[in-house]
């Protein structure tokens, strides 16, 4: 599903970033049935906790690691996919397909 | 609870809303003796089509954001793949009137989308509906939130 992310296809920072915490989440999230709805915050490859709320888990995040980049991800079995309405664009360069 | 009633406008049900760094930015940035970016008041459309709150790359660049996640998105103009869009982590607060207290989401993922060219700068999603009651009134051209 994310073959861009496999591949390595970016053509800046600004997509580049969070790849290695994208990439842990994905190779762990099977390991993580009993956690389903909590928030994982992960650095490069390291799953840092688990937490229930996600101001729980960002203020965890920020006191660890300051303002360097870290995941905030709340694990689901399945992706969930957002929906905008016509007319509304995702940012410029701020995306990529992600089949 | 508190509520108000506004016009529905050319672009629908709009709103101000105060975009800030999130709580714990904030207590991370103030323990670095960093200076906290001032909050930005943006214009909110209410939009039930919206799963998710969404800013304006505008707001992500007035309050310093980093993105903390990708999330997959599908709008009409994206086709049937979804596609990845950063999400950033900030503050939300809805004001009603002067005596009644307002509507303070200390921390919110939202989204990134391109708004601004639609004349506002964020999109109010279910995600924060889903903290009040919203009355579409399409015969008086009124709508009504309460939280």
């Amino acid at each position: 599903m994310f073959a861009l992310w496999a591949t390595g296809d970016f053509m800046s920072t600004e997509k580049t970033l969070l790849e290695k915490e994208l990439g842990t989440y994905r190779k762990r999230v099977s390991e993580w049935d009993d956690k389903i709805g909590q928030y994982a915050l992960i650095q490069n490859e390291t799953v840092v906790g688990f937490y229930t709320s996600y101001a729980d888990a960002m203020a965890q995040g920020y006191a660890k690691f300051g303002l360097e980049t870290f995941l905030v991800k709340q694990i689901n079995v399945v992706e969930q996919t957002h929906f905008l309405p016509p007319l509304m664009s995702p940012a410029n360069g701020a995306f990529h397909k992600a089949h | 609870m508190a509520h108000f009633t506004r016009p529905i406008e050319q672009y629908g049900p709009l709103l101000n809303v105060l975009l800030t760094v999130s709580a714990p930015r904030m207590v991370a940035l103030d323990e670095m003796k960093k200076p906290i970016p001032q909050g930005f008041v943006a214009y909110g459309l209410v939009d039930t089509g919206a799963s998710c709150t969404s800013i304006d790359p505008v707001v992500i660049e007035a309050l310093e954001l980093q993105p903390i996640n990708k999330v997959s998105m599908v709008t009409p103009s994206t086709g049937p793949d979804p596609i990845l869009v950063n999400q950033y982590d900030i503050g939300v607060t809805i004001y009603s009137s002067e005596d009644q207290e307002p509507m303070r989401i200390p921390a919110l993922p939202v989204c990134e989308s391109t708004l601004r060219n639609q004349g506002f700068q964020s999109l109010i999603g279910r995600d924060i509906l889903s903290l009040c009651l919203l009355f579409y009134n399409g015969a008086t051209q009124q709508y009504s939130l309460s939280f």
